[in-house]
C-alpha cells in the first residue's frame, strides 16, 4: 500500500514539475487585447473585413494591421468598442447598406427552365428563363448567400431587410447578374435597373425597366444622374437624394427609399453613444 | 468488334423513322441569319453593312486570327440588317440578316472544278480554311487547323468518323450511304493533306447499309472498321482508342498520339470545298423526334431559323422541347428564330421527355461505371451544391467531354453535367484570379 502512495504520489510530483517548467520555458506572450477584442465583435465569420474570421480580424487589429473600424457588420457600436479596448479613437463610419438593382418582380418567363434551382446554375444555360436577360432570376442565390438573415424571397424575389444588412457583401458575390452594390446609407435614390436594352425591348419584357428617356437627366439639377447606353446611372458623389427624378421617371424605375427608412426608424440616423470597454 | 474501353451506355437508338429517308434539299428561305460565331475560336469579322448587295457564296466575315473560320452567306440578296442574336449554345453574337432575293447568283469563283490530286498540302490546306469549313460532328473546330499539325508531331493515321452515336441522328448514315464517293473523296485529299500513311473510317455496327457502301467506295488502301454499337463511341478519344488502341493523354489533344479525326460530314464539305470552290454554306442534317409529323434528312442553308425547318417537317402542338443536336450532347433552345449553324447535326421536336426529378446523391456510383474518363460527375456535383471550396481543375474537370453518360443513368435524376458546367466555371474563374494574383507586385 504504501509503495504505491510513494509511487504515485512522487510520478504526481515529477509530472506536476515538468508541465511547471514547460509553462515557464514554452510561455507564449499573447497580448490579452486580442481576446478583448475578439470577444467584442460579432463572431459571424463572414470574412467582410477581408481576414480570416473574427480572430483573424482580432490579432490584426492588435498587430496594427487593420482598422478599429474594419467591421462591416459590427458597425459603429463595435468599431467603439474595439477603439476603447485599443485606446485609440475611431473615425466616422459611412454606414453601407445593400441595394438591389433590380425591381423585375413580374417580368415572365422566356421558357420553361428544368434544372438546378439555383441563379447560378441557370445564367450558364442562355442567360437564365427570364424575359430580361439582364433581371433577377429568382432563384434566391443571394438569401442562400447572406450569413444574417436579412435577404427573403418574396414571390421569387429578393427583398433587402435594412435593419439586419450589416453589408458585409456576401449577396454582391453571389448574385450572377451583379444585381446587387453595396451603398452609403446616405443615399436615399436609386435606380433599380440593370438592363441596357434599348427602350422599345426592355419596356416588352418589364414593366419598371429603364426606358432610357432622359427625363431624370434632364429634371436633374446636380448633373447627378445619366443615361448611358440605354440605362439611367447615377453619380452617387453629386446625388443629394433629393427624389425630383423619382417624381419624374414615367415608368418607376427609380426608387426613393427616404419612407420605408423613416417607417422603419432608421432614418434619420443616429449615432451610437458608445459605452466604456468590458 | 472493337469498342472504347471505359464506361460508355447504351441509350436506344431511335435511327427507325428517318434511317432510310434520302437526303432532300431545303428550299431556300426568305431570310437568313448568320451569325458571326458559329465555330470554336474566336468569331469572324463582320464585312458587310446594313444595304450591301451580296451573292451566294460571298465572303461576309473574315476569320480573326488562326482559330477562326470564314463566314460565307448561303444566299444571293440584301442585307436587311446586323444584330446581336443568340446561337443556339446561348450566346450573343454580331449577326447579319439577309433577304434572299432568290436568284442564286453565285459569287465569282464559285462552283469552280479543281483537281485535288493536283494540288499540294499548302493549297489544300487554303482552300480548306478560305472555305470556311469547320468541324461538322458539332464542335465546329476549324478544318484547316486540323489539317496543319505542328512539326514535331506527324500524323501517321487518319480517322473518319461515321459512327453518329447520338440516338435520332441518321444524317451522316445517309451522307454514307448517298454520297460515299464524296466522302472517300474527302478523306483522301484529308490523307494527302497531313501526309498520313493509314486511312480508317470507324461506323457502328447498326449501320449495315453504310458500311457495305463505304466499303464499296473506298477501294484498297483505305480501311472501314465496324464498331460495337455504345454512346459515346463517336466521342474523338474513345474512337482512337477504339480504332488504333491508343490513348490520347488528359489535357492533350490527337496530335500527341499522331492521329487525326474527322467526322464524315465534315469530309464532304472538305471534298466540296477543295475540288469545287464551295464555301460552307449549307448543312446536311436530321429532322426527328415524336413530335416531327414528316422526319426527314435535309440539306439545309446556313442562318434559316430553326422554326421554318420544323413548319417544314410538320410539328405536333403538344411539342415540349426542342432540340438542336443530338438528346444526349443537343441543347434545347427556346427561340424558333434561331438559325442553323455550322454545327447544328440536328433537330429533334420531342413530345415525352423525362421526369424532372433531382434528387440528393444515393452514392449508388453508377454514374461513375459508364463515365468514359473514369468518374468525376458525382464528386463535382456534391461539391458544387455545398457551396464547397473545392479546387476542380487538380480534379480534372476541364477533361470532361459532357458527353451526359452520367445524367442519363443518374437513378436520382441529378442534373450532373450542369454541375459540372458550373464547376468548370468556377475552375476558370480561379485559375483567371490566380493569373491576375501573380501578376500583381
Amino acid at each position: 500500500m504504501l509503495p504505491a502512495i510513494i509511487i504515485l504520489g512522487s510520478l504526481g510530483l515529477l509530472f506536476g514539475a515538468g508541465l511547471y517548467i514547460a509553462s515557464r520555458v514554452f510561455h507564449v506572450n499573447i497580448d490579452p487585447r486580442i481576446e478583448r477584442v475578439e470577444s467584442a465583435l460579432p463572431g459571424a465569420n463572414c470574412g467582410a473585413c477581408g481576414l480570416a474570421g473574427c480572430g483573424g480580424f482580432a490579432r490584426a487589429i492588435v498587430h496594427g494591421s487593420a482598422d478599429v473600424t474594419g467591421c462591416i457588420p459590427g458597425g459603429e457600436s463595435i468599431a467603439h468598442l474595439i477603439a476603447d479596448i485599443m485606446g485609440v479613437k475611431a473615425k466616422e463610419i459611412d454606414k453601407h447598406v445593400a441595394v438591389l438593382h433590380c425591381g423585375g418582380r413580374d417580368v415572365a418567363n422566356r421558357f420553361e427552365y428544368v434544372g438546378i434551382r439555383t441563379c447560378n446554375a441557370a445564367t450558364l444555360f442562355q442567360g437564365g428563363p427570364k424575359a430580361c436577360l439582364y433581371g433577377c432570376i429568382g432563384f434566391g442565390d443571394c438569401a442562400i448567400a447572406c450569413p444574417f438573415g436579412a435577404i427573403t424571397m418574396v414571390d421569387d424575389f429578393p427583398v433587402v431587410d435594412e435593419t439586419k444588412c450589416t453589408s458585409c457583401g456576401k449577396c454582391v458575390d453571389a448574385c450572377p447578374k451583379d444585381l446587387y452594390d453595396l451603398r452609403s446609407f446616405k443615399k436615399l435614390v436609386h435606380v433599380a435597373c440593370r438592363s441596357h436594352d434599348t427602350g422599345k425591348v426592355t419596356r416588352s419584357v418589364c414593366k419598371v425597366g429603364c426606358i432610357a428617356c432622359k427625363k431624370c437627366e434632364i429634371v436633374c439639377q446636380f448633373d447627378a444622374i445619366h443615361v448611358e447606353d440605354n440605362l439611367a446611372v447615377m453619380d452617387y458623389e453629386k446625388c443629394t437624394s433629393c427624389g425630383k427624378c423619382v417624381a419624374e421617371c414615367p415608368t418607376n424605375t427609380i426608387l426613393n427609399f427616404r419612407e420605408e427608412r423613416k417607417a422603419k426608424g432608421l432614418w434619420p440616423v443616429k449615432t451610437v453613444a458608445h459605452s466604456s470597454p468590458l | 468488334m472493337k469498342t472504347f474501353k471505359k464506361g460508355g451506355v447504351h441509350p436506344p437508338d431511335m435511327k427507325e423513322r428517318t434511317r432510310d429517308i434520302p437526303i432532300a434539299d431545303f428550299p431556300a428561305p426568305e431570310s437568313v441569319s448568320i451569325p458571326m460565331a458559329q465555330h470554336f475560336g474566336s468569331p469572324a469579322i463582320c464585312i458587310v453593312g446594313a444595304g450591301d448587295k451580296v451573292l451566294k457564296g460571298q465572303l461576309i466575315g473574315k476569320a480573326d486570327g488562326r482559330m477562326s473560320a470564314n463566314v460565307h452567306s448561303s444566299v444571293s440578296g440584301k442585307v436587311l440588317r446586323i444584330e446581336e442574336k443568340f446561337t443556339p449554345q446561348g450566346k450573343p453574337c454580331k449577326t447579319v440578316v439577309i433577304e434572299n432575293d432568290r436568284e442564286n447568283r453565285w459569287a465569282e469563283g464559285v462552283p469552280c472544278t479543281r483537281d485535288w490530286q493536283k494540288m499540294s498540302p499548302e493549297e489544300i490546306v487554303a482552300a480548306v480554311t478560305d472555305a470556311g469549313v469547320v468541324g461538322m460532328g458539332g464542335a465546329a473546330f476549324p478544318a484547316g487547323v486540323k489539317l496543319t499539325p505542328p512539326h514535331d508531331k506527324p500524323v501517321d493515321t487518319a480517322i473518319l468518323n461515321g459512327v453518329e452515336c447520338e440516338p435520332y441522328l441518321t444524317i451522316d448514315h445517309r451522307l454514307m450511304v448517298e454520297r460515299a464517293g464524296e466522302v472517300i473523296g474527302g478523306l483522301s485529299i484529308i490523307v494527302k493533306a497531313v501526309g498520313a500513311k493509314r486511312a480508317v473510317v470507324g461506323i457502328e455496327s447498326n449501320k449495315p447499309e453504310a458500311y457495305e457502301s463505304m466499303c464499296k467506295a473506298a477501294g484498297g488502301k483505305i480501311e472501314i472498321e465496324m464498331l460495337d454499337v455504345k454512346y459515346p463511341q463517336g466521342a474523338e478519344k474513345q474512337l482512337i482508342n477504339a480504332l488504333t488502341g491508343r490513348e490520347v493523354p488528359p489535357g492533350k489533344l490527337p496530335f500527341d498520339v499522331g492521329v487525326v479525326v474527322h467526322n464524315v460530314g465534315t469530309a464532304w464539305a472538305i471534298f466540296n470545298a477543295v475540288t469545287k470552290c464551295m464555301p460552307l454554306i449549307e448543312r446536311p442534317l436530321t429532322v426527328s423526334g415524336d413530335a416531327i409529323e414528316r422526319p426527314a434528312n435535309l440539306i439545309v442553308p446556313i442562318g434559316t431559323p430553326v422554326g421554318s425547318v420544323i413548319e417544314h417537317c410538320g410539328l405536333d402542338p403538344k411539342v415540349k422541347k426542342i432540340l438542336s443536336g443530338g438528346p444526349m450532347m443537343g441543347v434545347a433552345i427556346a427561340d424558333s428564330a434561331i438559325p442553323v449553324v455550322k454545327g447544328t447535326s440536328g433537330i429533334l421536336a420531342l413530345k415525352k421527355i423525362p421526369r424532372d426529378i433531382s434528387g440528393p446523391c444515393i452514392r449508388c456510383g453508377r454514374c461513375i461505371q459508364v463515365c468514359p474518363l473514369g468518374g468525376i460527375a458525382s464528386e463535382m456535383a456534391r461539391a458544387i451544391e455545398a457551396g464547397a471550396l473545392v479546387d476542380y481543375e487538380h480534379l480534372h474537370v476541364f477533361d470532361c467531354m459532357e458527353c451526359g453518360a452520367c445524367s442519363f443513368v443518374c437513378p436520382a435524376g441529378r442534373n450532373l453535367v450542369q454541375y459540372v458546367r458550373q464547376a468548370k466555371e468556377e475552375a476558370a474563374y480561379r485559375r483567371e484570379l490566380h493569373r491576375k494574383q501573380q501578376k500583381k507586385p
